[in-house]
C-alpha cells in the first residue's frame, strides 16, 4: 500500500510540475466550451460571409448540435491531447533510467504499471466528467426546451474509449521506448479497429462504434443493450492490455 | 557478510568476470579497483541482482541474490554510476519517495529525510533535483540509498565524475558513513581509494589480480621507485625499449628500483648516448596506482 | 448587439481560459532561459499570438530539461 501511495503522489508532482494538468484541463474545458458557442453561432456568423440565401438554408441550430460538436471535439482533438499528455509516461522514465534507483528498493514492477494506468484513467474520467457538465449547463441554457435522449449512454461511450485508449498507451509505453513508437502503435490499433468494423460479422463487435454512434444514441437509435457485446470486448481488451504490460515489463532489463 | 562465490559472466564471446571469488567483511570500506571497462559495475550489477550471473551465487547476510526483485535488496543501499532523479522533485521530497518505497512510516522518513539531507551537506529547501550539479546529485545519490539504513552501500564510480573538491567532499562522507555501514565502491581513480579504502581487489582481464588490505598490498608491493619525465614524447619512444621494467604513461617513466643509485646512474649513462633531455627525476615511494600497473602490465 | 450579449456567458470563460495558458507559459519563457530550441523572442511570440496551441507546443516540446525553482 506504502508503494502505491507513493508512486500515486509521485505521478500527480510529476502531472502538476511539468505542466500537464494545465494543458489537459485548459484544452478539454476550452472543447467544452466551444462546443455548444459553435453549434449556436456557427450559422449566424457563416451568414454574414455566406450569400443570404445560402445562410437561410442552415437549419436553427439544436441542443443535439450542441453535444454532436463535443463528441467531434473530444473524439478527435481531446483524445489527441490525452495520447500527447500520457504517451511518454514510462518510456520516459525507462528512457531516462529514473526507475533504476526506486526498483533496487524494491518497487514492484506490476505497481509502477497499474498506478501510471489508473492515475491517467483518472485524469480522464474527472476532466471528462466536468466537460460533459459544462457542455450538458450550457446547452440547457441556449436550448431550455430541447432535450436529447440517452445522454448518458452517449457519453459514457466516449469515455469507455478513452479508458481503453489509456490501456493501448500503457502497452505501448512497455513495447516501445519513445513516445513515437507508442504514438504509432496507438494509430495502428486504431486502424486495425476501423478495418475490423469494414467485416459485416465484426462489425457489431468493433470498439469504433464508441466513438462513431454517439449522435446516432442521442437520436434514440441505439440502447443500451445494443452494447453488450462491445462493452463485454472492450473490457476483455482493456485487461489484457494491462496483463500483457505487467507480464512483459516484469521480463525486461533496465 | 558478503560471499562473492565464482561468479562468471559473458556478454556475447567476451568473458567479462571469469570465476570471482570473494569475501567482504562488515564495518570496512572495500574498493573495487580496475580499468573502465574491466567489469566493476557489472560485478555490482549482479549484487544487486539486476543482472544474472552465468554461473556462481552472491549471498549477503547468507541470503543468496536472486535475479529481479531481490529481497537480498532490504539490505542494499546503491548508487549508480550516473544516478538519475525525477527532476521535477526537490531533494526533500525524492528522499520521503524513497523512503515510502521501502515501506517507511510517515513519522521515521521525515526524519531520516531530514538526517540523511545534513548528512550529505543537502540545504534543506524548495529547490529541484532539475537544477542540481553533479556533485549535489551524487551527495542526493549517496542520501537516497541510506535512507533504509542498509547493511551494506554499494556505489559505483562515485567520485569520478566530479571535479577535485567534489571529489573530496564525496570522500569525506564516505569516510563519515562508515560507521553506520559496509561500503562497496568501485573506483578507477586509485588516490581515491589509497585514501580512505580498508581493502582493495584490482580487476583486470575478468579476474582478482590482487587483493587485501590496502596496508598489506602496499607493504608488499611497495618499494622505491624513479620517477622519470622527458622533454618530449619522441625521446620517450626512445627511452621505452631501454627501461624494460619501467612503466609509461605519456613522457613519464616509472621505474621500480631495489638500487637506487645503480639504476639512476644506468638512466643517466643511457640518456647522455640516446641524447635524450630529462626534464625531472625524483625518487618517490610507489602508489597503489604504481601497485596497480605494474600487476597489468606484467 | 444582442448577439453578443447572448454570446458573453460562454466567451468570457473561454477567453479566460486561452489567456491563463498564454500567460502562464509566458512567464514560464521569461523565467526560464533555457530551451530545447529555438530562442526566447521566438517563443514569446509562438505563445502569444498562436493561441492555444503555442504553449501546448512550448511546454510539451520548446521547455528546457532544467527546471529550478517553483
Amino acid at each position: 500500500m506504502n508503494q502505491v501511495s507513493a508512486l500515486f503522489k509521485k505521478e500527480w508532482i510529476d502531472f502538476f510540475r511539468n505542466y500537464r494538468l494545465l494543458i489537459l484541463a485548459t484544452v478539454f474545458f476550452i472543447l467544452a466550451f466551444s462546443s455548444p458557442l459553435t453549434a449556436k453561432f456557427m450559422p449566424e456568423i457563416l451568414g454574414n460571409f455566406l450569400p443570404k440565401d445560402v445562410a437561410d438554408s442552415f437549419p436553427t441550430p439544436t441542443a443535439f448540435d450542441s453535444w454532436q460538436q463535443f463528441f467531434k471535439n473530444f473524439s478527435q482533438i481531446g483524445l489527441f491531447v490525452f495520447v500527447l499528455i500520457f504517451g511518454a509516461s514510462l518510456s520516459n522514465e525507462r528512457q531516462h533510467g529514473t526507475l533504476v534507483i526506486p526498483l533496487t528498493k524494491g518497487l514492484s514492477r506490476t505497481s509502477v504499471i497499474l498506478v501510471k494506468s489508473l492515475f491517467s484513467m483518472i485524469m480522464w474520467t474527472v476532466i471528462y466528467v466536468l466537460s460533459v457538465l459544462v457542455v450538458y449547463a450550457y446547452t440547457i441554457y441556449y436550448w431550455p426546451k430541447e432535450d436529447v435522449q440517452h445522454l448518458f449512454l452517449s457519453v459514457f461511450l466516449l469515455w469507455l474509449f478513452g479508458i481503453f485508449v489509456a490501456s493501448v498507451l500503457i502497452l505501448g509505453n512497455v513495447l516501445f521506448r519513445s513516445f513515437f513508437g507508442t504514438l504509432l502503435f496507438a494509430v495502428g490499433i486504431l486502424i486495425v479497429l476501423f478495418i475490423i468494423s469494414l467485416f459485416e460479422k465484426l462489425k457489431d463487435l468493433s470498439f469504433i462504434r464508441l466513438i462513431s454512434e454517439n449522435n446516432l444514441v442521442l437520436h434514440g437509435e441505439y440502447v443500451w443493450s445494443d452494447y453488450t457485446g462491445v462493452l463485454i470486448t472492450t473490457t476483455i481488451c482493456i485487461i489484457a492490455c494491462h496483463l500483457l504490460a505487467i507480464v512483459l515489463f516484469n521480463r525486461k532489463g533496465i | 557478510m558478503i560471499h562473492i562465490d565464482h561468479i562468471h559472466k559473458k556478454f556475447g564471446t567476451h568473458t567479462v568476470l571469469n570465476d570471482i571469488s570473494i569475501k567482504i567483511e562488515e564495518g570496512q570500506i572495500f574498493g573495487l579497483l580496475g580499468q573502465n571497462g574491466a567489469g566493476k559495475t557489472t560485478l555490482m550489477k549482479i549484487m544487486l541482482g539486476l543482472l544474472k550471473a552465468d554461473q556462481g551465487d552472491v549471498r549477503i547476510l547468507g541470503e543468496s541474490v536472486r535475479f529481479g526483485n531481490t529481497p537480498t535488496n532490504q539490505h542494499v543501499g546503491y548508487l549508480p554510476d550516473v544516478p538519475s532523479f525525477y527532476p521535477y522533485m526537490t531533494a526533500y521530497e525524492y528522499l520521503l519517495f524513497c523512503g515510502e518505497v521501502t515501506g517507511l512510516d510517515k513519522k521515521v522518513r521525515v526524519e531520516r529525510a531530514k538526517r540523511y539531507l545534513a548528512l550529505v551537506g543537502l540545504p534543506f529547501n524548495r529547490k529541484r533535483i532539475g537544477g542540481f550539479s553533479r556533485g549535489m546529485k551524487q551527495r542526493l545519490g549517496i542520501a537516497q540509498a541510506l535512507i533504509h539504513q542498509p547493511k551494506v552501500l554499494i556505489c559505483d564510480e562515485p567520485t569520478s565524475a566530479l571535479d577535485p573538491v567534489g571529489r573530496r567532499e564525496m570522500i569525506e562522507i564516505l569516510q563519515r558513513i562508515k560507521h553506520e555501514t559496509t561500503v562497496i565502491f568501485s573506483t578507477h581513480i586509485l588516490s581515491d581509494a589509497e585514501k580512505i579504502c580498508d581493502r582493495v581487489a584490482f580487476l583486470h582481464n575478468g579476474t582478482f589480480q590482487l587483493s587485501g588490505k590496502v596496508s598489506d598490498i602496499l607493504k608488499q608491493h611497495q618499494k622505491p621507485i624513479l620517477r622519470v619525465v622527458v622533454q618530449q614524447m619522441a625521446d620517450a619512444e626512445k627511452l621505452k625499449p631501454l627501461l624494460t621494467n619501467a612503466t609509461q604513461s605519456g613522457t613519464t617513466f616509472t621505474i621500480p628500483s631495489a638500487n637506487l643509485l645503480e639504476t639512476q646512474q644506468q638512466i643517466f649513462e643511457q640518456c647522455i648516448q640516446q641524447q635524450i633531455a630529462i626534464q625531472s627525476i625524483e625518487i618517490e615511494q610507489s602508489t597503489l596506482e604504481d601497485v596497480f600497473l605494474e600487476v597489468i602490465q606484467s | 448587439m444582442d448577439q453578443v450579449r447572448e454570446l458573453l456567458p460562454i466567451l468570457i470563460p473561454l477567453i479566460i481560459l486561452e489567456w491563463t495558458l498564454a500567460i502562464v507559459a509566458l512567464v514560464h519563457v521569461i523565467r526560464h532561459p533555457h530551451y530545447r530550441f529555438g530562442n526566447r523572442i521566438m517563443w514569446i511570440l509562438i505563445v502569444l499570438f498562436i493561441q492555444i496551441i503555442g504553449p501546448i507546443v512550448y511546454f510539451l516540446f520548446g521547455r528546457g530539461e532544467r527546471d529550478d525553482s517553483y
